[in-house]
C-alpha cells in the first residue's frame, strides 16, 4: 500500500514536470509575463459597471445604492424635498418684503431652477487636488466660496475648508493660528484644510449605517438621508474635515446654488454630517469645483490623478508634493507642493511692486553692492544714452 | 469775451490732448520717428523696466519698435479697459515665448485659475457669504460643462511689472457656538442616572 501510494505519487510528480516543460515550450513568454504581474488596489477594488450612452460608469460595490434607478429614485425624493424647503423660505421672503419686489419673483425663480443630479462615477477617474503653499495667500476666499456653492447653512458656522496659518520654519500642526487677521507674511505658511479624501478612508470604516462610503472615483460622500449623526466619523477623521449639522440647516431661496448632486450638496437634514466632496455636481459633469475657480493667485488645481496628461500628474512630476499626516496611514489624495515662484509677502520693502523677489531695490549710484543684478551698471548707461536719443 | 472762452477752450484742450494716452499708437510712432525700442524708461507711458520682475527688458523685446501698436507676435495692442478678454487672451503666446513651463501648466490647469462653461449658459459674479466672491453659474442642464482656464495672463499680471501683489484677507472664519457648561452637563447626567435608578426600582418594587 505505501509503495502503490509512493508510486503513484512519483507519477504524479512527472506528469506536472512535463506538462510544466511542455508549458513553458507552448506558453507565449508575454502572456506568462502578463500572469506574474502583481494586481493593484484598483483591480480587486470590485463595482458595478454600467454603460450609459457608451460611456463607463462606475457605482462602488461599498454603496447602498447598487444600481443607476435607486439612485435616480433618490435623487427624484431629495429634489422634491429640497424643492419643498426652498419654497417655504421664498414664501416667508414674500411675506417680508411684499408679493410684487423682486427679491419675491427671484427667490421663486430659484426654487424652479433646482435641480438634483445622480451623476455616476467615470470608469478610470480618481479625482485629486494639488495646492501650491508658496502661492496661497491664506485669504479665506475658497472658505467661503465653497460656503455658496454647496449651501452650506451660513447660522451655523460651518466652513469645510479652514485655512491654517502656521510657521514655515517649523510646520508644525498643533501651532496653528486660525484667528489671524493680517496676511500674508513672509515667515508663514497658509495651509487650506479641508477633506483629504483619503484612499484608506477611517470614517467610512467607523459608520455603523452604511451612511458615507467612498465612491468609485475616490470621492467620499455622505447621504443625508441615511445618516444618523452618531459623529463617529467626525472623531475617525484625522483632518478634521467632518462637520455637524446640530440644527435644522435652514434652505435660503435668495442664495440657493440650484446645481446640486444627490449625494452632494443637496440640502442636507437635521443632526447629519457633512464634508467637501470635491464639488460633485461640477466635477462629475466636467466642472471645476468652485475654491480653484476663486483662488486669487491661482495655488489650486485639481483634476484626475490617473490623467498623465493633467495637472495633478504634471505638478506632482515638475514640483513634487506631500500631504498632512503621513504617518495615518489614510493616503491621502490632497497634495500640498512648494512651488517655483512665491506671491510677495506682506512685509517686503514696497509691497506694491515686484522688488522683493531677488530684485532687491538698487543702491544709489556709483556704489554697486552686492544686490546688484548682472549687468547693473551696464544698463544704467544705456538707459542714459536712450534718454538722449530720445 | 468770445476770445477769452475761445482761449481757454484751446488750451484746455492741448493739456487733454498732451496728457492722454494716445491712442492708435501711431498717433506718435509715426514712420518717420525712428525709433530702435532700445528703451527701458518710458515715462510719458508711465512704464520703468528698470525695476519690477522684468527688469533688464527693452520696449522692443515685446513690441514691435517700428509700430509699438503691434506686438513681435504679430498681435495689435488693444489698451487694457477697452479690450474683450478674447483679446487678451491672445496676448497668452507672447508670454508663453519666455515662459514656457508655466504656460505649459496653465495650459493643463495646473497654474490655477481655471472656470468652466456650459452650453447655453452664463456666470455671473455675485459678492455674498462675508463679502466674499463667487461665480454663480447658470446652466440649463448642468450637464457637459468644460473646464477651460478661467482669466488670460495679463488679467492678472501687468506685463510691465508681472508679480501679482497679494489680494485682502477675507474676514474671519466663524464660531461654532459654545458648548454648554461643564457643570450643567454634569447636573443633568446626574439627574438622568438618578432618574433611571429609581424607575429601576419602581419598576422592579411594583412587578
Ligand atoms: S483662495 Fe487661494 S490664496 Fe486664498 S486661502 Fe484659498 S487657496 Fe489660499
Amino acid at each position: 500500500m505505501v509503495e502503490k501510494g509512493g508510486k503513484i505519487r512519483r507519477n504524479l510528480l512527472k506528469g506536472i514536470a512535463v506538462t510544466g516543460i511542455a508549458g513553458m515550450m507552448v506558453l507565449d513568454r508575454n502572456k506568462v509575463k502578463d500572469m506574474l504581474k502583481p494586481i493593484t488596489k484598483e483591480d480587486l477594488e470590485d463595482g458595478y459597471i454600467y454603460t450609459i450612452n457608451g460611456v463607463e460608469y462606475v457605482i462602488s460595490a461599498e454603496s447602498p445604492y447598487k444600481t443607476p434607478e435607486e439612485l435616480q429614485r433618490l435623487a427624484k425624493e431629495k429634489e422634491a424635498d429640497a424643492k419643498r424647503r426652498c419654497m417655504e423660505s421664498a414664501k416667508e421672503i414674500c411675506k417680508r418684503l411684499g408679493e410684487n419686489s423682486p427679491e419675491c419673483k427671484l427667490a421663486k425663480k430659484h426654487c424652479q431652477e433646482i435641480k438634483v443630479k445622480w451623476t455616476l462615477a467615470r470608469k478610470g477617474v480618481r479625482w485629486a487636488m494639488a495646492l501650491d503653499l508658496n502661492r496661497c495667500i491664506g485669504c479665506r476666499r475658497c472658505a467661503y466660496a465653497c460656503v455658496q456653492e454647496n449651501n452650506i447653512d451660513r447660522t451655523q458656522g460651518i466652513e469645510w475648508i479652514k485655512v491654517l496659518n502656521i510657521s514655515r520654519e517649523e510646520l508644525e500642526l498643533i501651532a496653528t493660528d486660525l484667528k489671524y487677521t493680517d496676511a500674508p507674511y513672509k515667515e508663514r505658511v497658509y495651509i487650506p484644510l479641508a477633506c483629504n479624501q483619503c484612499e484608506y478612508p477611517p470614517c467610512t470604516m467607523v459608520c455603523p449605517v452604511r451612511a458615507t462610503w467612498k465612491e468609485a472615483d475616490g470621492i467620499i460622500v455622505i447621504d443625508s438621508y441615511r445618516c444618523i449623526g452618531c459623529r463617529y466619523c467626525i472623531t475617525a477623521c484625522p483632518y478634521g474635515a467632518r462637520h455637524l449639522n446640530w440644527k435644522p440647516v435652514i434652505v435660503d431661496a435668495l442664495t440657493l446654488n440650484p446645481n446640486m448632486h444627490v449625494l452632494g450638496n443637496v440640502p442636507r437634514e437635521v443632526h447629519t454630517v457633512e464634508k467637501c466632496i470635491f464639488c460633485i455636481q461640477r466635477t462629475r459633469d466636467g466642472g471645476t469645483t468652485a475654491c480653484v475657480e476663486i483662488c486669487p493667485v491661482g495655488a489650486r488645481a485639481f483634476g484626475n490623478l490617473h490623467d498623465p496628461e493633467g495637472p495633478i500628474m504634471r505638478i506632482i512630476e515638475e514640483y513634487g508634493a506631500f500631504v498632512l499626516k503621513p504617518n495615518a496611514g489614510t493616503k491621502p489624495r490632497f497634495f500640498y507642493y512648494f512651488g517655483p515662484a512665491r506671491t510677495p509677502p506682506k512685509d517686503a520693502v514696497n509691497p506694491k511692486s515686484s522688488n522683493w523677489i531677488g530684485n532687491p531695490p538698487r543702491p544709489e549710484e556709483g556704489a554697486p553692492g552686492p544686490n546688484v543684478l548682472p549687468g547693473g551698471e551696464e544698463s544704467f548707461n544705456e538707459e542714459k544714452k536712450s534718454d538722449k536719443g530720445m | 469775451m468770445m476770445k477769452s472762452v475761445l482761449l481757454a477752450t484751446l488750451i484746455l484742450a492741448t493739456i487733454a490732448l498732451a496728457y492722454t494716452p494716445a491712442y492708435p499708437c501711431t498717433y506718435c510712432h509715426t514712420p518717420f520717428l525712428k525709433l530702435n525700442g532700445n528703451v527701458r524708461k518710458a515715462p510719458i507711458h508711465k512704464i520703468d523696466l528698470t525695476v519690477g520682475a522684468h527688469a533688464g527688458l527693452y520696449c522692443s523685446n515685446c513690441h514691435d519698435p517700428k509700430n509699438p501698436m503691434k506686438l513681435i507676435t504679430g498681435d495689435i495692442v488693444i489698451p487694457p479697459n477697452l479690450a474683450s478678454e478674447k483679446d487678451l487672451m491672445k496676448y497668452n503666446k507672447l508670454c508663453a515665448k519666455c515662459h514656457p513651463e508655466v504656460y505649459a501648466d496653465y495650459l493643463v490647469g495646473a497654474h490655477g485659475n481655471s472656470t468652466y462653461v456650459c452650453n447655453g449658459g452664463t456666470a455671473y459674479f455675485v459678492i455674498g457669504y462675508k463679502h466674499s466672491p463667487w461665480w454663480y453659474h447658470v446652466c440649463p442642464e448642468y450637464k457637459n460643462m468644460h473646464t477651460v482656464p478661467g482669466k488670460p495672463c495679463v488679467f492678472c499680471h501687468n506685463p510691465h511689472d508681472p508679480i501679482k501683489p497679494p489680494a485682502s484677507i477675507m474676514p474671519l472664519p466663524s464660531d461654532r457656538p459654545a458648548p454648554p457648561k461643564q457643570s450643567a452637563i454634569e447636573y443633568t447626567t446626574t439627574f438622568l442616572l438618578i432618574l433611571a435608578a429609581a424607575l429601576s426600582i419602581f419598576a422592579y418594587v411594583k412587578k
